[in-house]
């Protein structure tokens, strides 16, 4: 049994002067506790790998978002120039409904005022209008001869 | 003693005496770091604790960049919606003169582009400014051009443009905004907080070259448009008013014209002509709305007044019979009617068919200053109509305690009176309106930019008159048209009231007389149709005819070809026939199957199919 474990007061050994041929006494030696060995070039690979990929990462991101940004400016972009051409449009329907470029139009294609205007107005018995267009209409549909035409281009019926 | 061993000439420095003693000198070292140190900490501390705010404000100020997004002003409306005024998008070109390096060269570059001289653009692009315009409210395909060029210093903002689709239509009324979109005149002006809209702003991030950083700071506040404003007036109707009136003035070799079309039930304006001879002959829209802001004499018209207040007051009936000379001397002065006749006996209807100024001015004698002043005033002249219209004249009406002499005969023949044509028309509406007075109105609605609808607030009315005094004067306004002096008023087809009225012009001075000695001439025509059932009244007002100078003559014609398209415009029927030629036709359609031929009218939206079925 080792010394050690007795928990004996440690015995000192005085040194004897070494005789010739003999060996040295032996003793039992424990282990030295060292603490266990840390990897430090497997740890410090797989962080830096862990970096340089939360890093590629990172910049594929922005990457993407700048693309994506990009994206939606010209998107934008686009959105403005085509709510540009409608207005534009729009100034463009107005100038070709303008009155004066309607009439330069039908002047264009040959188109005159009439010589004669012909006004058609439904007859009391063909109507059958209420007491109140009746009122309003009843004065022409008397006064008025049932068909008449100075220009030839109404047919009797 | 010298060392004799030692070379002659070199001496050994003596330990201290040249550097000092090393202690010295380390001392020397340590104050001096201690005071560099003591330096950056002071500016450490100056950087992150005393001056930190501002540090960043200016950081802030270089990266961060604020546009203004201009707010487009509302467009003005007629009562169909179609437009005539709107804003459309356009470019401004803009520029930093301390980033441009050679002045002249760009200005060689964009010259061509901007269709602007070299000089000019060299100049602003060499001004001491940090900002200057080179070119405002272009089209986009210039825009392009220009940001082709890719000139660093010059850039390109937006900035719409102000347009009139239909080209100088009403644009008296209408008016304008300057190149800022600020109302200067016309309703541009009348309804500028209206249509203005709030201006916005973008916030951003961006990089040294001006470019936005992605996913950087950003805010937007956007622009606010202004609201558009619809108006009573019919784009049509007011195109077809201003040929009609253009072809009189031209006819009648005028100065000018004046023309306002109504709804006399409602108040509402359709069309408000001003006309005036440009310097090259040319008959041509007038740059202000002369309706609203010239005022002349009116003439005879103003007897409307005063015939209807003696029938009202109970003075008078249409038949009362008054001898009536042809002249009659008031406060020393002699007043005649326009043609000779002996002393007669006329009705007191004739006096106003037949436009007599000596039968008007007795009949305002019996009613004395105040009632004749009191009956014009209610009729709604001297005072403004409540448009609010700017530059909008009240006309001159004086009270009672200025007349002297012969001015109530002046202001009864319509002489002594200043008035704008609108006031006329609108007092002329009263009969039309069974005695009852509706202001008018040039607003139908505002609409914002949600496109909510909010409707103009009801115009006033009053009773001016009763039922049966309107009556009475319809009756005499009929009678005017159909046998006095304003036959030429007639509308085939239907029945049509008013009153002619010739005065001479005011000229710039006060006076009647020109440079010339002469008298110019105003010839007016006023009346609604048809005159049963009013749908649509209208003045005329021709300025300085030359060669017919008469009401009848000179603004008759165009009062029967403008009523004849308002009432075509509004679908009013006809309400009897007519068998002059060139003219119109009724044709009424029987229960049995009819097929009519007919040519198309050629005039604004009024081309129609020309084949119908019974």
């Amino acid at each position: 049994m080792s010394i050690l474990s007795t928990g004996a007061p440690r015995r000192v050994t005085v040194p004897q002067p070494q005789r010739e041929g003999e060996r040295p006494p032996l003793r039992l030696v424990e282990p030295e506790v060292r603490p266990r060995r840390v990897r430090v070039g497997v740890v410090g690979t797989v962080g830096l790998a862990a970096v340089f990929v939360g890093l590629f990462a990172l910049a594929a991101m922005h990457s993407l978002v700048v693309q994506a940004q990009f994206a939606l400016d010209r998107v934008e972009e686009q959105v403005a120039e085509r709510h540009s051409e409608i207005e534009q449009r729009r100034v463009q329907v107005a100038q070709l409904e303008a009155p004066s470029a309607v009439v330069d139009a039908a002047r264009g294609l040959g188109m005159v005022p009439p010589p004669d205007r012909i006004f058609l107005l439904p007859s009391r018995e063909a109507s059958g209008s209420t007491p109140e267009q009746d009122q309003r209409v009843g004065t022409s549909t008397e006064a008025a001869p049932d068909v008449e035409s100075a220009s030839g281009a109404t047919e009797a019926p | 003693m010298t060392d004799p061993s030692r070379p002659r000439g070199i001496t050994r420095p003596t330990p201290g005496a040249a550097a000092g003693p090393p202690r010295r000198r380390l001392v020397g070292l340590l104050v001096v770091l201690s005071l560099l140190f003591v330096g950056i900490i002071g500016r450490l501390a100056d950087l992150q604790l005393v001056a930190a705010e501002r540090y960043v404000a200016y950081g802030t100020s270089q990266r961060l960049r604020a546009e203004e997004l201009p707010a487009s002003r509302g467009s003005l409306l007629d009562r169909t919606g179609a437009e005539l005024v709107l804003s459309v998008p356009a470019q401004t070109v803009i520029v930093d003169p301390r980033m441009i390096d050679d002045p002249l060269e760009t200005a060689r570059t964009l010259a061509p582009v901007l269709d602007d001289d070299v000089a000019t653009l060299a100049s602003r692009l060499s001004a001491d400014s940090a900002f200057e315009y080179l070119a405002r409210q272009i089209d986009d395909e210039t825009a392009a051009d220009v940001q082709a060029q890719q000139i660093e210093g010059v850039f390109l903002r937006p900035e719409p443009r102000r347009t009139h689709p239909a080209g100088n239509l009403a644009r008296g009324v209408l008016g304008s905004a300057d190149i800022d979109g600020v109302g200067v005149s016309g309703l541009e002006a009348q309804f500028d907080d209206v249509l203005t809209g709030t201006a916005g702003e973008v916030l951003f991030e961006r990089s040294l070259n001006g470019v936005a950083i992605p996913v950087g700071q950003q805010q937007l506040e956007p622009a606010q448009p202004g609201d558009d404003i619809v108006l009573t007036l019919d784009r049509s109707l007011q195109f077809l008013t201003q040929e009609a009136l253009a072809e009189q003035v031209r006819a009648t070799g005028a100065n000018g014209g004046q023309a306002v079309v109504m709804v006399p039930s409602t108040g509402e304006i359709l069309a408000m002509v001003s006309l005036v001879v440009d310097d090259e002959g040319e008959v041509v829209p007038a740059t202000y709305n002369r309706t609203l802001v010239d005022t002349f004499a009116p003439g005879s018209v103003l007897k409307l007044s005063t015939v209807g207040a003696s029938l009202e007051e109970g003075r008078s009936t249409p038949g009362r019979a008054i001898e009536v000379p042809y002249a009659l001397n008031v406060g020393g002065h002699m007043f005649q009617d326009s043609t000779l006749h002996g002393t007669e006996m006329w009705p007191v209807s004739r006096i106003l068919i037949d436009s007599s100024n000596v039968g008007a001015i007795k009949l305002g004698q019996e009613l004395g200053e105040e009632q004749v002043h009191g009956y014009l005033t209610r009729f709604g002249f001297g005072q403004s109509t409540g448009l609010g219209f700017p530059g909008e004249s009240a006309g001159r009406l004086r009270p009672v305690e200025e007349w002297h002499g012969s001015d109530i005969a002046g202001v009864i023949i319509g002489t002594g009176v200043t008035v704008t044509a609108m006031q006329v028309l609108a007092g002329y509406n009263v009969v039309a309106n069974d005695g009852v007075y509706v202001a008018p109105r040039l607003v139908d609605a505002r609409v914002d930019a949600e496109g909510g609808r909010h409707r103009a607030a009801a115009v006033p009315t009053r009773r001016v008159v009763s039922e049966r005094t309107s009556g009475q004067l319809r009756e005499m306004l009929e009678g005017v048209v159909s046998d006095g002096t304003g036959t030429h008023a007639a509308v085939p087809g239907y029945q049509v009231a008013g009153k002619t009225g010739t005065s001479w012009k005011l000229q710039a001075d006060g006076s009647f007389e020109n440079g010339r000695g002469t008298r110019d001439y105003m010839a007016t025509f006023v009346g609604f149709a048809p005159s049963n059932d009013p749908r649509v009244s209208v003045i005329v007002v021709i300025d300085q005819p030359r060669n017919v100078y008469s009401g009848g003559s000179a603004a008759a014609p165009a009062f029967s070809r403008i009523v004849e398209h308002a009432l075509r415009r509004l679908d009013v029927p006809p309400t009897s026939g007519d068998d002059r030629e060139g003219t119109g036709h009724i044709v009424t359609v029987g229960s049995t199957e009819s097929r009519v031929r007919a040519t198309p009218a050629v005039a604004g939206d009024d081309a129609h199919v020309d084949e119908l079925d019974g």
